[in-house]
């Protein structure tokens, strides 16, 4: 049987009300926020950061300037590029006769202006070796780690930037150009890994390339970023609970270790919050905010001195997050190209940048692809004479018996 | 479409064996200009070919009547050209016509969705081997296979069918929409009796000036004409009032005029040859039996004229005329067992031809004699009647009585001859006009043309009938023509007579009846091979005159003086 | 292969590859959008055992059938400039046709009737020149293929054809009444049709 969808929607009703009922109490703490960032004393916000230091459990932001202006986009050079790239992937299926993973990585070149160009292609990857399906640490190569799950995500996450960095070389050097990848540059989630997978995935892989990509900044215009949809982040939110805080020292664990949540002062003031919503009031139109600088613990810990700032565009359709690197953010010219490009891109998209979307749509791998995929390395181990059998369960979803 | 390979050396050679004259098959010059009308789709001996038309071919442009000629495999066709008609492939063309008005659409559909049909009665065929086609044209026994190419008939097929002009071949005119010279073979047609039909005005007269002349150049016949209008020997009258010249006039010495008006004839610029009279001692009880419808007589009445021979013998006629009336009469009529009456309406009837100055009292006229010595030396008769012509009881007394002595004479003069030719009297045509009067059903077995008509030439007398009113002359009669020409007709059932006893004549029907009123004829029997149209040929020009042979005045001083020159050599 | 702008092949152009082919017809994708000959062309699929066809229908549309065209063109002048700020578009979109088979290349000669095998799939897809054109429809004996019911919108391709193929020829004229004479056998007891076709190819 499929979903009981009457049942479903008497629960959803009663979320609805319930969540309307949580909406007021929010736009209370939205306009408390809004009058927050009017009044917000960067320098006050700065000391009481450095004097709470690690103390402050919540992940907030170093500010770079006046969290209330809003910028309007430079007007976007005549001729111009912009490089994106996605990836999405086929994970290990145990139920496949042959572990293997797949990871496809879509590039788009467009080229605006006098010589209007594009190039759309994609590049499938299959990796089934054994050294490719594990990350082995190479003091003690006992020790392994399987990819699958989420360290596939961040496998996908460094193939993309590699991608990147493989479509700009083949790029004209003397126009503006601007590379995105979609999502975030910060590589978390990682911790829970042991740190030879952390280094393997993120030193050797994301940063390298992030390396290789400041080196060619330096010697053309180039600047590259990413960009977040509809982006959940609360860093700032998270800024003005700092604020918030009653206490001189924000030792929260030994502040309010035993309050619960939505029951302390900061949680009063702005809980809740995320920061597009606090943004949708400042920015008009193709403004960016300004400019903040991540303290995610992967990013000093990993990241080899580069630093990942992100600001938020109102693209006329919705606030975006996009993040930069700290060679980008500190590069007044740089900076702007991303923020004029970024907009351009949206207006272009409509809504979304246009060569992420087509970058989503070389990558992207369906359905169908998935069941293709499967054929193909069931055909591939039967032209080899090797088994090809497959779990019941496998078998019992693609026929549906009665 | 050339049917025949490129002559060779050998097919040269064979040419030459063949010698100058006939057709030669592979002498296809002829060809080129045959227009090609389209190809056999469906057919029968009994129906006709239909025939398809190709799209180029511009149906307004077909005549009933066209000589045509079909290309089968092994046999060539020639036949006649019967009906017309359009036809589509697509019977919604009478709902949703195209879109004609668009020349393009339209020279598309034509011949295509809409085309045309004729309808071709197969007549004759001709071998494609040349050695078998020596043999000349034959009657169709078969028809041609489907898909066979029909086009008009080329001026070689018309040779090849009917023959160059020549001493036998009479030019008469051309076959419709040609130039061709088509030819009548003069010595068949001489050889049985024939007719002249037509409605009046279509140019009867014309033709048979010109089947006289044709007998006349051929030279194997006499003519005796029964001039009614005085259209043949002198002047005559073309339509239109303007006038033509006669025989004696073209070929004078040959032809000899004799009158019943001497003074008609005078004031008309001729001197007759010979005056013809007539005396009532010649007048026999058969020519009153002609004139008996012409004089109103009873079957009684007529037939009285036998007992009054009988009883008077010789002379009968002037001793009945002059027989006195009253008791007197009564008794004649008892005595001879006759209605008092009728012999009486018999007498006022007879007293009648009193009127007529050519019969005298006198006996032993010599006007028959006369004749018959003309016709003898070679020479051609025409008898003038002046202004008898207007009285048709004067016209068929004298046709009637002088045919009779001259058959009886030539009849004599036949079984004299006991079958030896060089003794035999020359063949005689005579011409005969209001013909039915004398070959009605009723008569013609009676009077002396319904048995020429029916012996056929076997005394070597022959008729040339020109009549407007077929059906009124006896079946037998006309089926007995051996060739008969047709003009336009005024009705049905004279078309229907002409028409009797010929094969395919339900389609000659439809060729027939859509003559065009002037000039144009239908031509079969035995003078042609198969039946044909024609314009008749000119009649009335001076360069008429001169193809049909007549040399003006200028022209015979030259004519002699190179004879002379051949003679004696230039100088003398 | 042929040197596309070599002296082998003079004047025809190649459009693309065949990318579908039976025996009746096969479909190309044209190397540049917008770039397929005109509805009704002859073209030639194949190098040697080339096969004939008749374009018969040209569509341009997304590579991805789920993804459709938007408009785009709100804050462009014009057309051209709708694809210069958007420059993607042409890659993402691509020009086919379908050609339908109406005869091949037999040795020396021209068959016009269906091949004996399809063509092969990224066969090159030549323009015909107009020498190649008037000297396949010298004869007009596949015109009934191009009557099969199969073919969309047939009525217009074959004007279409006989169109171009009557410029190909040097009395135009004639050569259009000979086709539409040979029309009217085909479509005999079709008058309405053939009328609308012939009022097509009326010059």
């Amino acid at each position: 049987m499929s979903l009981d969808l009457t049942s479903t929607a008497l629960q959803i009703d009663s979320m609805a009300v319930e969540l309307k009922g949580r909406n007021n109490e929010k736009f209370r703490r939205l306009q408390t926020a809004v009058d927050a960032i009017g009044d917000f004393d960067v320098d006050a916000y700065q000391d009481k950061l450095e004097q709470s230091g690690s103390s402050v459990l919540w992940n907030v932001p170093s500010f770079t300037g006046d969290p209330s202006k809003s910028y309007p986009p430079a007007p976007i050079p005549e001729d111009f590029c912009v490089v994106a790239v996605d990836g999405s992937h086929i994970d290990i299926d145990r139920h496949l006769p042959a572990r293997c993973y797949l990871i496809n990585t879509g590039t788009v070149y467009l080229r605006y202006g006098s010589q209007s160009d594009a190039d759309l292609s994609s590049q499938p990857r299959l990796y089934a070796e054994e050294d490719e399906l594990v990350i082995r640490d190479h003091n003690a190569p006992y020790r392994q780690q399987n990819i699958d799950g989420a360290l596939l995500g961040a496998k996908r996450g460094v193939e993309e930037i590699k991608a990147l960095v493989h479509a700009l070389h083949n790029t004209p050097k003397d126009v503006p150009t601007v590379g995105l990848v979609d999502g975030t540059l910060v590589m978390f989630g990682l911790q829970q890994y042991p740190d030879f997978v952390v280094r393997e995935l993120v030193d050797n892989g994301f940063v390298s390339a992030l390396e290789e990509l400041r080196q060619m900044a330096a010697e053309r215009p180039l600047a590259v970023g990413s960009y977040i949809s509809l982006p959940r982040a609360g860093e700032v939110a998270n800024a003005l609970r700092l604020q918030a805080c009653p206490f001189d020292v924000a030792a929260c664990e030994q502040n309010c270790g035993q309050i619960p949540a939505r029951e302390r002062a900061c949680d009063k003031a702005v809980g809740g919050l995320i920061d597009r919503e606090i943004f949708s009031d400042f920015l008009d139109k193709g403004h960016r905010s300004s400019v903040f600088k991540s303290n995610h613990p992967t990013v000093s810990r990993n990241y080899q001195g580069h630093g990942i700032h992100f600001f938020y565009v109102n693209t006329g359709e919705e606030i975006g997050r996009v993040e930069v690197p700290s060679w980008v953010a500190e590069n007044e010219g740089s900076l702007e190209l991303v923020h004029a490009l970024v907009i351009d891109q949206c207006r272009r998209g409509p809504g979304y940048p246009v060569a992420l979307m087509e970058a989503h749509e070389q990558a992207v791998v369906t359905g169908v692809d998935r069941r293709y995929f499967v054929e193909l390395v069931e055909q591939a181990l039967y032209d080899q004479r090797l088994p090809t059998y497959s779990s019941e369960k496998n078998i019992s979803k693609r026929q549906k018996w009665i | 479409m050339n049917f025949f390979p490129d002559p060779t050396e050998d097919q040269q050679d064979k040419r030459n064996a063949m010698g100058g004259k006939g057709w030669h098959p592979e002498d296809v010059t002829g060809d080129a200009v045959r227009k090609p009308l389209g190809m056999v789709v469906a057919g029968s001996l009994t129906e006709g070919m239909e025939v398809r038309l190709d799209g180029a071919t511009s149906i307004e442009k077909i005549k009933v009547g066209t000589f045509v000629n079909i290309q089968g495999r092994d046999l060539q066709f020639f036949g006649v050209l019967t009906d017309v008609s359009l036809n589509s492939t697509d019977p919604s063309l009478r709902l949703t016509p195209p879109d004609v008005s668009n020349p393009f659409i339209f020279d598309v559909i034509s011949g295509t969705t809409a085309y045309g049909t004729i309808t071709v009665e197969p007549m004759l065929t001709l071998s494609n081997d040349p050695i078998e086609a020596m043999d000349g044209a034959l009657p169709s026994k078969t028809i041609p296979p489907h898909f066979s190419k029909v086009a008009t008939a080329s001026e070689n097929d018309i040779q090849k069918i009917f023959g160059s002009e020549d001493d036998s071949h009479f030019y008469i005119g051309t076959p419709l929409d040609m130039d061709t010279k088509l030819c009548l073979n003069i010595e068949e047609f001489v050889k049985r009796s024939n007719g002249v039909f037509g409605k009046s005005g279509t140019g009867k007269t014309f033709l048979t000036r010109l089947l006289l002349i044709g007998i006349l150049q051929n030279g194997t016949a006499s003519n005796l004409v029964f001039d009614m209008h005085g259209e043949y020997g002198w002047k005559g009258t073309s339509e239109g009032s303007r006038e033509v010249k006669g025989l004696k006039q073209l070929f004078s010495s040959k032809v000899a005029v004799f009158s019943l008006d001497d003074e008609s004839s005078r004031r008309r610029g001729l001197t007759p040859d010979y005056v013809v009279r007539i005396g009532y001692d010649e007048i026999e009880p058969e020519d009153i039996q002609v004139l008996r419808e012409s004089l109103s007589l009873s079957d009684v009445a007529a037939d009285a004229s036998y007992s009054l021979k009988r009883k008077f013998g010789k002379g009968w006629l002037r001793k009945f005329l002059a027989y006195p009336g009253g008791e007197e009469f009564g008794e004649l009529a008892r005595e001879l067992n006759v209605n008092d009456r009728a012999l009486s309406t018999l007498k006022n009837r007879l007293e009648r031809l009193q009127r007529f100055d050519f019969i005298d009292e006198s006996g032993g006229h010599n006007s028959v004699n006369q004749i018959l010595q003309y016709l003898n030396r070679g020479m051609h008769v025409v008898l003038e009647f002046g202004r008898y012509g207007n009285h048709l009881e004067a016209y068929m007394l004298v046709a009637n009585l002088v045919t009779r002595r001259i058959y009886d004479r030539y009849t004599r003069l036949k079984e004299e001859a006991m079958g030896d030719p060089s003794q035999e009297p020359r063949p005689l045509v005579i011409t005969i006009e209001e013909a039915h009067k004398f070959l009605s059903p009723s008569l013609a077995d009676q009077t002396i043309f319904g048995n020429i008509a029916r012996e056929l030439r076997k005394y070597n007398v022959t008729l040339l009938v020109v009549d407007q009113r077929p059906s009124g002359i006896d079946d037998e009669v006309m089926s007995q023509l051996g060739t008969k020409i047709a003009c336009l007709l005024d009705n049905d059932k004279d078309t229907d007579a002409v028409l009797t006893g010929v094969s395919g004549s339900r389609k000659l029907r439809s060729v027939l009846s859509r003559l065009e009123s002037k000039q144009q004829a239908l031509v079969f029997g035995h003078a042609v091979p198969m039946p044909v149209v024609i314009r008749t040929r000119d009649y009335g020009t001076a360069e008429s005159y001169k193809e049909l042979g007549f040399k003006d005045e200028a022209e015979l001083a030259i004519q002699v003086e190179q004879d002379i020159e051949d003679l004696f050599g230039p100088g003398s | 292969m042929n040197d596309v702008n070599g002296n082998g092949t003079a004047t025809t152009t190649r459009l693309g590859e065949v990318i579908e082919g039976s025996t009746t017809e096969f479909r190309t994708h044209c190397y540049d959008l917008y770039a397929a000959p005109p509805l009704g062309s002859l073209v030639r699929c194949g190098d040697g055992d080339s096969a004939y066809g008749i374009v018969c229908d040209v569509a341009t549309q997304s590579m991805d059938p789920s993804r459709h065209a938007i408009p785009r063109g709100r804050d462009s002048e014009d057309e051209e400039d709708v694809y210069l700020s958007n420059p993607q578009l042409t890659r993402l979109l691509y020009t086919q046709f379908q050609a339908v088979i109406v005869g091949y290349e037999d040795g020396p000669g021209i068959q016009r009737y269906l091949p004996p095998f399809p063509p092969r799939i990224h066969s090159f897809v030549y323009d015909c020149s107009t020498e190649e054109v008037r000297t396949f429809s010298e004869s007009l004996d596949f015109l009934p293929i191009l009557l099969s019911p199969s073919i969309n919108a047939q009525d217009d391709v074959i004007a279409s054809f006989l169109r171009i193929a009557g410029a190909c020829h040097v009395d135009s004229n004639v050569f259009l009444v000979n086709a539409g004479k040979t029309l009217a056998t085909l479509m005999a007891g079709q008058l309405p049709r053939l009328n609308n076709v012939l009022r097509r190819i009326s010059p």
